[in-house]
């Protein structure tokens, strides 16, 4: 489905992206987890096309396409990102419009521009769009401005546009870092019923790891630019998060979430878990 | 100080997470207000001397502001010298003569039909330019032949394009129509390019992260984002261009400007004021109405 060949990226003097190889087998749902300036939403937007790799062999190819080589954009490209699913963090709907007419742009790349502009979509598009709405349980604000929505609302919106999109491919840059953990719950189950039911291949990064664990059977782990963990999400121990997210940060972390630690020992009885009948402090101290 | 400050073995409190005692907090010492508490001098506030640069700027800007005095001949005694001659010229304003008044109305009419098609062909001309002067639209090599052109369309007056169409399409409204569309397009294309260039970049990612040309990226993503501002900006050239017409028919480019030179030429002063109070009125409505109308967009 996606193939990533020796991808480096630099701004100025930082290498954002270090020698990346990637490959991603079609209806795998992979998280994408790191620090922040990891490199993680760079990837993404190098494969939707959005970001172009620096001038030095490599390549992205997404279903035999390819996106971008040596530093150069895909001539095409405009009509191979209509098979590519993209979720920002923030949403980035059209807030002036409405909601169900945010969901009809996903069809866009199959609309001839003067239907477009006309605003006059295929019947087809306009059922797929609300039934698209319904599955994201949103017919009721179909008619409302985008703007008026929470941010757990668009971003179901948003999904509902990739799903008019008819894309085989999904990323998802921070889905849920500006949700609360009611809407971040719901995005990734419908993530992983796309996943599941429909079989499309998703690729989400995440800032939190235990719904990568919950959610992502599989894992991939950057640090500074460089894929640090590629593999099962169940594999995944505190020494390697150390390492990912730096000493001070993952103590913290694994004060933190001790319950995705849990859901890891109860997966893999190998993996060493902190003690929970102590207090969480002496992990801080360990 | 009437409390002791030392605590008992008792009171000492354990840190449930780390095991260790808790440190006392530190007493606070109000701050006594007593001989023993000395002012500390305060680090002085660094304050702006007369340094060289400030001097040489007040300097050059009191040098080109007399210069221009000189030079615009500003002569205030002859306001008070000539104080005479305004008494007269103003009694011959009065009382107004509104004895054609139907033509002042009608000119005043076309002067309006003027400054509405000359706003209209400026707004179809102004969307493709001012996003060809666009620097997230448009590449290099448009953006700045557009933005020299639209600088010139802006930097000569609706007057002298008024003048030189006349000279084309001959006397009448139509070359008022010409010159305000010219001259607005210069104006509106800058306005409109420097609301494309602050918009939010994302909305229009999402767009075209949906496989979508880039017209359609530009229709979706980047005009509901700047139509308010747009309609706002045209209302406000609107309201100018009716002024703006009402003088360029004083080269002969038609509407109400015609009349008013034609009664200035000819010393018909009380004509002159009741032209100018049709004036006026038909700019004050014209204003109330497109506020009114920028409220209600915004």
């Amino acid at each position: 489905m996606l193939r990533i060949e020796n991808l480096n990226k630099s701004f100025g003097s930082v290498r954002a992206l270090d020698g990346i190889n990637l490959k991603v087998n079609p209806s795998e749902m992979v998280a994408l987890i790191g620090a922040s300036g990891s490199g993680k939403s760079t990837i993404l937007r190098h494969i939707s096309g959005l970001c172009v790799g620096d001038k030095a062999p490599g390549e992205v190819v997404v279903a035999g396409n390819p996106i971008q080589a040596n530093g150069k954009l895909a001539t095409d490209i405009r009509t191979l990102r209509a098979g590519i699913g993209v979720i920002f963090q923030q949403f980035n709907l059209i807030g002036r419009l409405n909601v169900i007419t945010n969901v009809l742009l996903g069809a866009l790349g199959r609309t001839p521009i003067l239907r477009s502009l006309c605003r006059s979509f295929y019947s087809a598009d306009r059922q797929l769009a609300m039934e698209s709405l319904r599955k994201v349980g949103l017919e009721s604000a179909a008619f409302q401005r985008a703007s008026t929505l929470s941010g757990g609302q668009q971003q179901r919106v948003a999904v509902a546009r990739t799903l008019v999109q008819k894309s085989p491919l999904i990323l998802a840059d921070e889905p849920i870092a500006s949700l609360d953990p009611e809407s971040s719950i719901k995005i990734m189950e419908l993530l992983q019923t796309l996943n599941r039911e429909n079989g499309l291949t998703v690729i989400v990064s995440l800032h939190q790891i235990d719904y990568a664990v919950k959610y992502c059977p599989r894992v991939v782990a950057l640090c500074g630019g460089r894929i640090y963990y590629d593999g099962p999400s169940q594999q995944l121990t505190t020494d390697k998060m150390k390492s990912i997210y730096g000493e001070k940060a993952a103590a913290m972390f694994s004060g933190q979430s001790l319950e995705t630690q849990r859901l890891v020992a109860k997966t893999s009885p190998n993996v060493l878990v902190p003690r929970t009948d102590i207090p969480v402090g002496n992990t801080l101290n360990a | 100080m009437s409390q002791p400050l030392t605590i008992t073995p008792d009171e000492i409190i354990i840190n449930p997470i780390t095991g260790e005692p808790a440190k006392p907090m530190p007493p606070t010492v109000e701050p006594d207000s007593g001989p023993q508490r000395r002012l500390k001098p305060q680090p002085p506030v660094p304050r702006r001397g007369w340094g060289i640069k400030r001097l040489s700027f007040l300097v050059i800007t009191g040098a080109i502001l007399a210069w221009s005095w000189h030079g615009a001949e500003i002569k205030p005694m002859a306001l008070w010298r000539d104080a005479g001659n305004m008494v007269t010229l103003a009694k011959d304003f009065f009382p107004p003569d509104f004895s054609d008044l139907k033509l002042y109305l009608q000119e005043m009419v076309i002067t309006l039909h003027i400054a509405l098609w000359g706003t209209i062909f400026a707004i179809i001309f102004s969307v493709p330019l001012g996003l060809m002067c666009s620097e997230n639209v448009a590449p290099v090599w448009l953006r700045q032949p557009t933005r020299r052109l639209m600088d010139a369309c802006r930097a000569i007056n609706e007057m002298v394009f008024a003048m030189l169409f006349v000279v084309t399409v001959g006397l009448g409204p139509f070359a008022g129509v010409l010159a305000l569309w010219v001259h607005t397009t210069g104006i509106l294309a800058k306005l409109f390019s420097e609301a494309v260039e602050a918009i939010d970049p994302q909305p229009v990612e999402g767009i075209k992260s949906t496989g979508a040309g880039l017209l359609a990226e530009i229709y979706y993503g980047i005009l509901p984002q700047v139509f308010p501002l747009w309609i706002s900006f045209t209302l406000y050239r609107f309201e100018c261009n009716v002024r703006s017409a009402t003088v360029v028919g004083m080269v002969g480019a038609g509407g109400i400007g015609v009349v008013l030179w034609e009664l200035i030429r000819g010393f018909l002063f009380r004509e002159t004021f009741a032209t100018m109070l049709v004036i006026i009125v038909a700019v004050t409505i014209f204003d109330l109405i497109s506020q009114r109308l920028r409220k209600a967009v915004i």
